[in-house]
């Protein structure tokens, strides 16, 4: 089902919270293909993975009138939805110590071209934070990496770095300041 | 005044976690605390929305990876089918729940029945019961609203132990896959959908927000062809009324199976004692 792109993430909202099933599937059309790696990389099971994409559109769906534009786009409450659900897994896996943390020389972010799959509005957001990023100092950015992308806490950011714990929380404040005002400007919608 | 340094204190204290906060590096107990603090400090309250609502944006960043076409797929077309059963709950008429002589096939049923459950008049009985369950149900969920506020660790034990079991579990795609919706009788507080791979005999039953039963009390799937109930599985959701199951079971691609829930006995039953909660039926 091609998406035209006209109908807006509002609407499809709207347009599910009245009943639309068409327009769940547009919306997971549109945002499943960067949900899906963002939730494989933080459990690394796809088949977890695959529930927990699930649940997050199926709680946009159920929960379409909950969306709150003022305090995010439709993609960021899609992100949180899915990232929270996922480090749930991840966190209640780690506690009974099933889950080996990642290793502290986790890959670095890195910036891969967008996938053709992608659309051009993903590639240039993608673009604009992949650059906030790589304006951080490595040691911050890889502490974010290690907390956003790979779900540590900064306890076990410092026990598997070997930082102390006020080192690793320092970089977190430092670097969520220096991300601030790009990631502001394209959370405000400016593109 | 020692109350006011003392509390300014503390407002610093927490001030300087809401970055960790946001981006949900602080441990469980750490996250309670904070948002403790930020529950009655607009200023911090205000601060950690600001956070999230940025950092939020990171997730553009996430490293781009093939994702499995036909897994994508899949998810879609469940979702798809989840959403229109959720949105059509009355479609289950009475004519559909009546089986016709012609429909008889296996007669191998005892003579004595519990309950006639196959009967629109018995739809119609659960219905009080079920809207009791039903607001019972929202109580609950709004307590493990708040408790997922806290994040507190019982709940995703309990999705942990979930996925767990359904990591084992295969699901099912492809042009051989029959859809069926199940619907309880009266307006969309339940429902779930069973997936009928005829290609591979593969059956997934997805539900959602399926009430919490009794102590001792198990939900209990059923395949119905004619009138003769035979077990799928007994199941029991998770805290946020959840389950999957699926399993294999081969049978005549042509056949035309009822599906449905009743709310059995701890370990099930061999054949159903209670009216149906939910009841679809392959169409077409
Ligand atoms: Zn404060």
């Amino acid at each position: 089902m091609p998406d035209t792109g006209v109908v807006s993430d509002e609407e499809l909202l709207r347009r599910m919270h009245n009943g639309d099933a068409d327009s769940l599937g547009r919306l997971y059309d549109r945002w499943s293909p960067l949900l899906f790696p963002l939730v494989v990389h933080l459990l690394t099971d796809p088949d977890e993975a695959e529930d927990v994409v699930q649940e997050t559109f199926w709680q946009a769906w159920r929960h379409a009138d909950r969306y709150d534009a003022a305090r995010s786009d439709v993609a960021g409450w899609l992100f949180v939805i899915a990232r929270s659900k996922a480090l749930m897994r991840l966190r209640a896996r780690r506690r009974r110590r099933e889950e080996p943390l990642p290793s502290a020389d986790a890959p670095e972010l890195v910036a891969p071209l967008a996938d053709p799959a992608v659309n051009a509005e993903l590639a240039g957001r993608r673009a604009i934070v992949l650059a906030a990023l790589a304006g951080l100092p490595p040691e911050q950015r890889h502490t974010v990496d290690l907390a956003y992308f790979h779900g540590m806490t900064q306890q076990e950011i410092a026990e598997r770095t070997g930082q102390p714990l006020g080192t690793v929380k320092g970089r977190i404040r430092l670097a969520l300041e220096k991300l601030r005002q790009p990631l502001a400007a394209l959370a405000e919608g400016g593109l | 005044m020692a109350d006011l340094h003392g509390a300014n204190g503390e407002h610093e204290m927490f001030r300087e976690a809401l970055g960790a906060a946001a981006i949900d590096a602080l441990s469980d107990e750490e996250m309670k605390s904070v948002l403790e603090h930020v529950a009655h400090c607009e200023s911090c309250s205000a601060e950690l929305s600001a956070l999230r609502r940025y950092a939020s944006q990171l997730s553009y960043a996430a490293p781009i990876e093939p994702i499995d076409q036909a897994r994508s797929d899949r998810v879609r077309k469940q979702l798809i089918a989840r959403a229109k059963a959720d949105r059509q709950p009355l479609e289950i008429s009475s004519a559909k729940l009546t089986t016709s002589k012609e429909d008889i096939v296996q007669p191998q049923i005892p003579k004595r029945r519990v309950v006639n459950w196959v009967t629109a008049a018995a739809l119609a009985a659960s219905v009080v019961a079920l809207a009791a369950l039903v607001s019972e149900r929202r109580g609950l969920l709004e307590s493990l609203d708040r408790e997922r506020a806290g994040r507190v660790s019982e709940v995703a034990a309990l999705r942990g132990e979930l996925s767990e079991r359904d990591a084992a579990l295969s699901t099912i795609t492809g042009p051989s896959v029959k859809v069926i919706a199940l619907a309880a009788p009266t307006a969309r507080p339940v429902g779930a959908v069973m997936f009928w791979d005829r290609a591979s005999d593969q059956w997934t039953f997805i539900a959602h927000d399926l009430p919490r039963l009794e102590l001792g009390r198990t939900y209990q799937l059923w395949l119905v062809l004619g009138t003769s109930p035979r077990s799928i599985a007994v199941f029991a959701p998770d805290a946020l009324g959840y389950a999957r199951v699926s399993i294999r079971m081969p049978l005549d691609p042509n056949a035309r199976p009822q599906v449905a829930v009743t709310d059995e006995p701890g370990g099930g039953s061999t054949l159903p004692t209670t009216n149906p909660i939910m009841v679809g039926q392959v169409s077409g």
